[in-house]
């Protein structure tokens, strides 16, 4: 009776799929684990983006810090690194405080930061890869996804998260160094079949607990034509902190062609 | 012949108890077996903050600068090397995997965890163009050169340097803060935690230290389970003081029976109601103990007095239970109805004292009034030479037999002299009293928790934390320059401080930002003076660490804040100085400020406690001692004979205060609840002394006969029981803890002066005013 009704639940999994994904679903239905991460990759990988961004900070009490910013970025021709100009336009005591950020995958990253109260670019060294993305619950790990093939992929199953059909994947760092720089023993995500954009991942911390749950929410077509999905409310929790962070992005143009002289300490002294 | 009619009943309900013994006796076996199975519910405690009342404005502002910030349970962990420095990569090696491993602890703050290697701990400097935000040490330097440059970074940093490496470079801290007792399983379960990282590090150069109060606490809890052993020891010398005294077995066991039984009951009634029993209170039983004891001494004594006289085993239960049972039965619920009325103090364990105490007084009241007889009605008869080996003159006789003499001889005035000597003495020694509190004035000099404590506080900055919290009216008030001045004034004068080894805030950290932002220029080793340039360095500081990291020392709304004293002291007197001496600064200097700023936190959280507790057992003394005056008036009719019921208490609670003062003991939390426990001691010697000259001169005998007769055998057993009550507790000195130290002098003292007392004074009263009370309705003229 239970394997019956097992096998109708998966043959009726798989018409909801099928009915979803249209077309592509044979296709997807046939994807790999390894595959379907690196349709998810790809998915929300743009050239360049620029866009306001909401980050609200709370804390355990529930009381929170708002920071909106204007943000500019580029990617490297090298598809890994990105180039990050983020500009503070509240609260009012830090509006015009600049922040340039260049990745280097293989070594320290540069930062340069813009006080206006000093009037003066100060090149910031921090040997870290640094771990939290503006005082976030967020890595920098986490903002821009890590390259596939860091991690080894596990097709779990298929599952519908609030009405629609996901891919459930278990990733494990592949080594021990990328486990220590990301801080995660093992990821599992929920990829949307529709979209192929992560609808929840959670993060399990070095020693195997539950660390971390990110909610990706109003998943936006940003590129109708190159088919480029961006969420555009992000909300990562931290269960053994109970901190809550939320990244809302509003205005978000992509591929819009942005300079390499955008990211030049001469135009974050400009300031604005 | 009111009293006789009240011995009247008592007499059929005890002929009809000691016609069926064995229901009785089974009756009672199956209470005491359900109370006993209550004892499973019966909770302990070690936990300060549930002994203090939560609306105590201390305790109220120290729980707000935990949630906030932490601080409260720290512990530290000092690493010391015998040759050479810290700098050498075996020592730093140790650091970083006790660093490591600290943070898989449950119940650990990982973001308040402070070492060379934490990842909290930064080095902020200037460079040429901008400035360097890293780790002190990320990893361990490979090589000599990356660990002088590792002693060159922390020399220059003063917010390491002096508060992580000691001065001479032996010692290096790990400091461990713990939001939650209750994760890692407790004091215990945090000191085994810890043990376990440690003790694989540590070598013939290298020796690790542990001190903090949950390291203190901890061993507190191992002391007291010392009292494991001392007890039953304490039980033993009684039972042989006893068969001293009685030179029988029934007079060894019957009353240590009353009392053991007393002490289950009592427990198990706690157990039955859910109140808990915190380490105050765990002491409680000992004061049981000896009342429970008291009473079946006095009903035992006048046993073998009646079987002498009636020769027939149920008559001499029947009468000397009926006769004593009145007095017992009076003293019993005077003194019961004294302690439950501290049920009601708000703070949980004054009122778990007085409901303990109570349950088991009225517990031992019920065991003499139905298990006793019945078993002793069960029991053979002593034959004659057991009466006759308990009835020859001893020691004791001669001597209460001279005190009746000089009471009738017009001697008295001799006695009222000794008491006023023996009072001005004790009055003498409360003036020397000295309050103080502090774990470590629990413990020897050469034990391991002092040592270690010792090591820390002269080679580190301090293994105790005071904090200060700054709180503005409202949001951003902290980004206000004048703000972190004030702050940076009270941060040098609290450095001024004797014991403080560091103080850390929020104001170094923009002190750092500032300098190194301007090219590392020393010049600029100074606040901001924007409140746009504060808030673009906070900012900054958040981005640059874990979330957690920046609010340790900001709070979100950048509305409150915290000055980290790390102190060298434990003790209330020393913690008193210290935020007393801040305080006073900040009225002094600082009254017109925006902000407010409170002194409490870590170990201040000492003073409420204190505090709390002391004056707390203060007015529990005067409380009972008020509801037993008022019952002991009513019940005698008399205010005289209130008074005279209170007087061996009084005797007891200054014969106790008085030896403190005079042999340096000081008034701490541990004593000054023995001094209430002191209050249950004597209270009831002068209502089995008064009865007893009330019954004998309602059979017609003169004052100064019932004066004898009273001394001869109530006074008998008062002096019986105080001595090897006394003499038993002593042994408890045997333990070495310095809580049992104080309960092994204090106790035996305390039973022993106020049972003078009430052999002495009290009846040097009574044959002065012959109070109308005692002759009411017996028809005696004075004589």
């Amino acid at each position: 009776m239970t394997a019956t009704l097992q096998a109708l639940t998966r043959v009726l999994d798989l018409i909801v799929l099928g009915l979803l994904l249209g077309s592509p679903a044979a296709r997807a239905a046939d994807l790999t684990a390894r595959e379907i991460m690196v349709k998810s990759y790809e998915v929300s990988r743009v050239q360049d983006s620029t866009g306001v961004g909401v980050l609200t900070l709370y804390n355990a009490s529930g009381d929170k810090r708002v920071r909106e910013t204007t943000q500019v970025g580029k990617l490297d021709p090298n598809g890994r690194d990105q180039k990050r100009l983020i500009r503070f336009v509240s609260p009012a005591d830090v509006k015009g405080t600049g922040l340039l950020t260049v990745e280097h995958h293989d070594g320290d990253d540069d930062i340069w930061i813009y006080l206006p109260a000093l009037r003066k670019v100060r090149r910031i060294v921090s040997q870290e890869k640094s771990n939290t993305f503006m005082g976030s619950e967020f890595s920098y790990v986490d903002i821009l996804d890590p390259q596939v093939d860091d991690y080894t992929h596990t097709l779990v199953g298929k599952v519908a998260l609030e009405g629609v059909e996901c891919f459930k994947i278990e990733s494990v760092p592949t080594s021990a160094a990328i486990k220590d720089e990301h801080g995660y023993a093992k990821k599992v995500s929920w990829i949307r079949g529709d979209n192929f954009v992560a609808s929840q991942i959670d993060f399990y911390d070095k020693t195997g607990a539950l660390l971390k749950t990110q909610t990706a929410r109003n998943i936006h077509e940003v590129d109708k034509t190159a088919h480029k999905w961006l969420p555009l409310v992000r909300v990562m929790s931290n269960h053994q902190t109970k901190r809550r962070s939320e990244l809302v992005l509003k205005d978000i143009k992509v591929n819009v062609g942005v300079g390499d002289d955008v990211f030049s300490t001469a135009n974050l002294e400009r300031g604005r | 012949m009111e009293a006789e009619q009240r011995t009247g009943v008592l007499r059929r309900y005890v002929t009809w108890i000691t016609g069926h013994p064995r229901w009785v006796v089974a009756l009672v076996i199956l209470a005491t077996a359900l109370l006993a199975t209550q004892l499973r519910h019966l909770r302990f405690y070690l936990d300060p903050d549930r002994t203090l009342p939560p609306e105590h404005p201390l305790v109220i502002l120290g729980n707000r600068i935990t949630e906030v910030f932490g601080g409260k349970n720290v512990v530290v962990v000092g690493l010391e090397v015998r040759d050479g420095t810290i700098y050498d990569q075996a020592t730093l090696n140790r650091v970083k995997r006790i660093t490591d491993r600290a943070r898989d602890i449950p119940g650990v703050i990982p973001s308040n965890i402070l070492s060379l290697s934490a990842v909290n701990v930064k080095d902020i400097t200037g460079t040429e163009d901008g400035m360097q935000i890293r780790r002190v040490m990320a990893e361990v330097p490979g090589d000599e050169q990356g660990i002088t440059a590792l002693r060159e970074r922390v020399r220059s940093n003063d917010l390491v340097h002096g508060l992580l490496v000691s001065a001479d470079e032996k010692m290096t801290l790990v400091i461990i803060d713990f939001s939650s007792t209750e994760k890692p399983g407790g004091f215990a379960g945090i000191h085994r935690r810890v043990s376990e990282i440690i003790e694989p590090e540590q070598d013939t150069n290298t020796a690790i230290h542990l001190a903090g109060l949950p390291i203190q606490l901890h061993q507190m809890e191992v002391y007291s389970e010392r009292m494991k052993y001392v007890f039953p020891l304490a039980l033993l010398v009684i039972a042989l003081l006893l068969y001293g005294v009685f030179r029988t077995v029934q007079g060894m066991i019957i009353p240590l029976l009353t009392a053991i039984l007393s002490v289950v009951w009592g427990l198990g009634i706690m157990g039955l109601i859910g109140w808990a029993l915190d380490p105050f209170n765990v002491m409680t039983p000992i004061l049981i103990l000896a009342i429970g004891a008291g009473h079946s001494v006095q009903i035992l004594k006048r046993y073998y007095e009646e079987f002498h006289r009636l020769r027939d085993n149920r008559a001499a239960v029947i009468e000397s239970t009926s006769r004593i049972g009145l007095a017992m039965l009076t003293a019993g619920i005077v003194a019961a109805t004294g302690f439950a009325s501290l049920i009601t103090f708000r703070v949980p364990t004054f009122s778990a004292f007085g409901m303990l105490t109570a349950s088991g007084i009225l517990s031992a009241l019920v065991i003499e009034m139905t298990f006793i007889p019945a078993i002793r009605a069960l029991l053979r008869a002593p034959d004659e030479a057991h009466l006759g080996k308990e009835q020859r003159t001893r020691i004791f006789d001669p001597f209460l037999s001279a005190l009746a003499g000089w009471i009738n001889g017009g001697k008295s005035k001799y006695i009222v002299g000794v008491f006023v000597a023996v009072v001005a003495l004790a009055l003498a020694g409360i003036s020397q009293l000295v309050i103080e509190n502090g774990l470590s004035t629990f413990f020897a000099g050469s034990s391991r928790v002092m040592q270690d404590m010792e090591a820390i506080n002269a080679e580190g900055a301090g293994a105790f934390v005071v904090q200060v919290l700054v709180e503005g009216k409202g949001e951003d008030a902290l980004k206000d320059p004048q703000a972190l001045r004030e702050m940076e004034r009270i941060q040098e004068f609290a450095a001024s401080q004797p014991g403080v080894g560091k103080v850390v805030s929020l104001v170094d950290f923009m002190k750092k930002m500032n300098k190194a932002l301007n090219g590392d220029d020393p010049r600029f080793e100074v606040l901001p003076d924007t409140s746009e340039l504060i808030a673009q360095y906070l900012l900054l500081y958040s981005m640059s660490g874990d979330p957690g990291d920046f609010d340790r020392v900001v709070d979100f709304g950048y509305q409150r804040s915290v000055i980290t004293i790390y102190y060298r002291y434990d003790t209330y007197l020393k913690i008193k100085a210290l935020t007393d001496s801040i305080e006073g600064f900040i009225a002094t200097h600082l009254a017109g400020s925006q902000l407010t700023y409170r002194v409490g936190g870590g170990i201040a959280n000492m003073l409420p406690l204190t505090e709390v507790i002391i004056q707390g057992k203060i007015k529990n003394i005067l409380q009972v001692c008020g509801v037993i005056f008022g019952v002991a008036s009513v019940v005698f009719l008399s205010l005289l004979g209130g008074l005279l019921v209170l007087l061996p208490l009084l005797i007891a609670v200054l014969a106790n205060l008085g030896l403190m003062g005079l042999a340096g003991i000081e008034m701490s939390v541990s004593t000054a609840t023995i001094t209430a426990m002191a209050l249950g001691i004597g209270a009831d010697y002068s209502i089995y002394f008064m009865f007893r000259i009330r019954e004998e001169l309602s059979r017609g005998e003169s004052w100064a006969r019932s004066l004898e007769i009273s001394e001869m055998n109530s006074g008998k057993a008062i002096l019986f029981v105080a001595t090897s009550v006394a003499l038993g507790y002593a042994c408890m000195c045997a333990s070495g803890f310095l809580v049992h130290i104080h309960l092994g002098t204090l106790v035996p003292v305390t039973m022993l002066v106020s049972s003078l007392g009430a052999l002495t004074i009290m009846p040097a009263i009574l044959m002065a005013t012959k109070p109308r009370f005692l002759t009411r309705g017996s028809g005696q003229r004075k004589a």
